[in-house]
């Protein structure tokens, strides 16, 4: 412990000093912790992180995915939930089946079942790197509500693929049957037991006398026993803290003050900042030790930088080519909801926009660190250090090509150009604040009539922070 | 600022709140404007709680 505990805080410096430059060179902070991952690599003598594989998941997703579907508006989910659905379903089963298929030609020795494990580990993009990318840009909110809504489910249904490749690797078939029957219980069972453990947990933050401290306390260990049970009934975990996290988030302003809201506001945006760091960090770490294990299998670097890259052109290809579908299939069927672009050329160029927004990362890192190292029967598992060097061939790739050119080519296309809604959103803005005033005018009338006193004063409060609303808005607006 | 008031203000601030909620039930009304007003009303409760 004596050891590992300057090494941790030491890893935390890292990524404080990593941000600390992404913020001044004005790049997504997970560009350069991809980068200090790999850089790391390079210095010797350097101690290799062992975590057991089954405990990456336990550690790192249900914190990941419980904060993201805290951030996420529900509302948006359900406006735009044909697009989020087809690409958080059909496009990563597309996906991991055009990178199972293209490794299995491809790579030697991998077969269907290692390809689907890879496609799996790839296939869902990464609501963090997304988000810290595209803040360098002003993107529409429905493009925005619908990449986060996309790598929030993504993740669900990616990690099932994942699930079930692992199994076909390690019993060698694949009964599609029983496979169909887990699939039901893992999504059913996982989003039911998330909304019911979330019920349960608003009742007990509602009913036990916490404090602020012992809230925010509290919502840090909730995402894990919501994982933890799910696993425990072979439900889905990731889906059982998605749906969880959503009710809890939707009923915020019911069981926690508004102290709590605000430092636990704070307490997850740090927590999640550091996870996110030490994957990368860990796998950086790991990359010696995976460099010797492809070259003990006789993979030169090379050859293995060259299926890296093979496989981060399939998945790109295929977002691509996923994103004109779902233009064509909503032209074809939703006309009304087709993106008003200023020129045809523009209407065509934002599926290629939605394309290249598919940057990987956390969560496939830690899916590729979660492959076990042997199999049930003591054997290694087939191409362990291939799989766990191609995903972060993958990742560098797509965070360093997609994520440094997308504010650019962005700007340069100006394909959102004229789908901004700043007027409706000024609009929303200032209807909002007559509401409140409003309504709060209508309060103290009602309220207050027969005092006087404090209805004069009140009103002349309410009146003069109305004057004053851009300074103060939170009083009547 | 006398607890009497204070009192008035929290009140306030809730039914502020209130009227956000139903506001949020129109699908027309982005989300995110909502949530940042939200907030905004969190730290005047709390900036309320130290005057």
């Amino acid at each position: 412990m004596h050891t590992i505990l300057p090494f941790i805080l030491a890893m935390i410096a890292v990524i404080v000093l990593l941000n600390i430059r992404a913020v001044k060179l004005k790049i997504a902070y997970p560009i350069l912790l991809v980068i200090g991952g790999l850089l790391i690599s390079f210095i010797p003598g350097l101690p290799i992180v062992k975590i057991d594989p089954d405990l990456i998941f336990f550690i790192f997703l249900p914190p990941l995915l419980f904060e993201a579907a805290w951030t996420i508006s529900f509302k948006e989910m359900t406006k735009w939930w044909r697009i989020i659905g087809s690409f958080a379903f059909l496009v990563v089963f597309f996906t991991a089946l055009s990178v199972a298929v293209v490794a299995h030609h491809f790579i030697p020795g991998f077969t269907i079942a290692l390809g689907f494990l890879l496609g799996g580990i790839v296939s869902p993009p990464d609501a963090v790197s997304t988000g810290a990318i595209t803040k360098f840009v002003t993107i529409p909110r429905a493009t925005s509500a619908i990449l986060e809504g996309e790598s929030l489910l993504n993740d669900a249904s990616s990690l099932i693929i994942f699930r079930f490749a692992l199994v076909a690797v390690g019993t060698g078939q694949f009964i599609w049957q029983e496979a169909t029957m887990t699939f039901l219980w893992m999504v059913v069972g996982g989003a039911g037991l998330g909304l019911l453990l979330g019920w349960l947990l608003i009742q007990m933050h509602k009913r036990l006398p916490t404090d602020t401290s012992s809230d925010v306390a509290l919502t840090l260990v909730e995402p894990y026993l919501m994982y933890w049970l799910a696993e425990e009934i072979h439900c889905s975990g990731v889906l059982a803290v998605v749906s969880g996290g959503l009710l809890m988030s939707s009923q915020r302003l019911v069981f926690l003050s508004s102290a709590s809201r605000i430092q636990g506001y704070n307490v997850w945006e740090s927590f999640v900042f550091i996870l996110n760091g030490i994957v990368f960090l860990i796998i950086g770490l790991d990359l010696p030790e995976i460099v010797d294990g492809l070259r003990a299998m006789g993979i030169p670097v090379k050859t293995a930088i060259g299926y890296g890259l093979l496989v981060t052109g399939v998945i790109i290809a295929t977002r691509i080519i996923s994103s004109y579908a779902a233009l064509l299939a909503t032209l074809i069927f939703r006309p009304s909801v087709m993106p008003r672009a200023r020129t045809p050329r523009r209407r065509l160029l934002i599926p290629l926009m939605l394309g290249w927004t598919g940057m990987r990362g956390v969560v496939s890192l830690a899916a590729a660190l979660a492959i076990p190292v042997s199999l049930d029967n003591g054997s290694a598992f087939p191409q362990r250090n291939l799989i766990l060097f191609i995903t972060f061939i993958v990742i560098l790739l797509t965070l360093l090509v997609q994520g440094l050119t997308l504010p650019y080519v962005i700007r340069r296309t100006g394909v959102f150009e004229g789908l901004m809604e700043e007027e409706q959103e000024n609009e929303t803005r200032l209807r909002m604040k007559r509401g409140l005033k409003q309504h709060v005018l209508e309060f103290l009338k009602t309220k207050y009539e027969n005092m006087p006193e404090s209805h004069a004063g009140m009103q002349k409060k309410s009146s003069s922070s109305g004057r004053n609303a851009q300074r103060r808005p939170t009083i009547a607006g | 600022m006398n607890v009497k008031s204070k009192a008035i203000f929290v009140e306030l601030l809730e039914v502020q709140r209130n009227y956000l909620v139903e506001l949020n039930k129109d699908p027309k009304i982005d989300e995110e404007i909502i949530r940042q007003q939200l907030y905004q009303i969190d730290l005047e409760e709390e900036r309320l709680k130290i005057i």
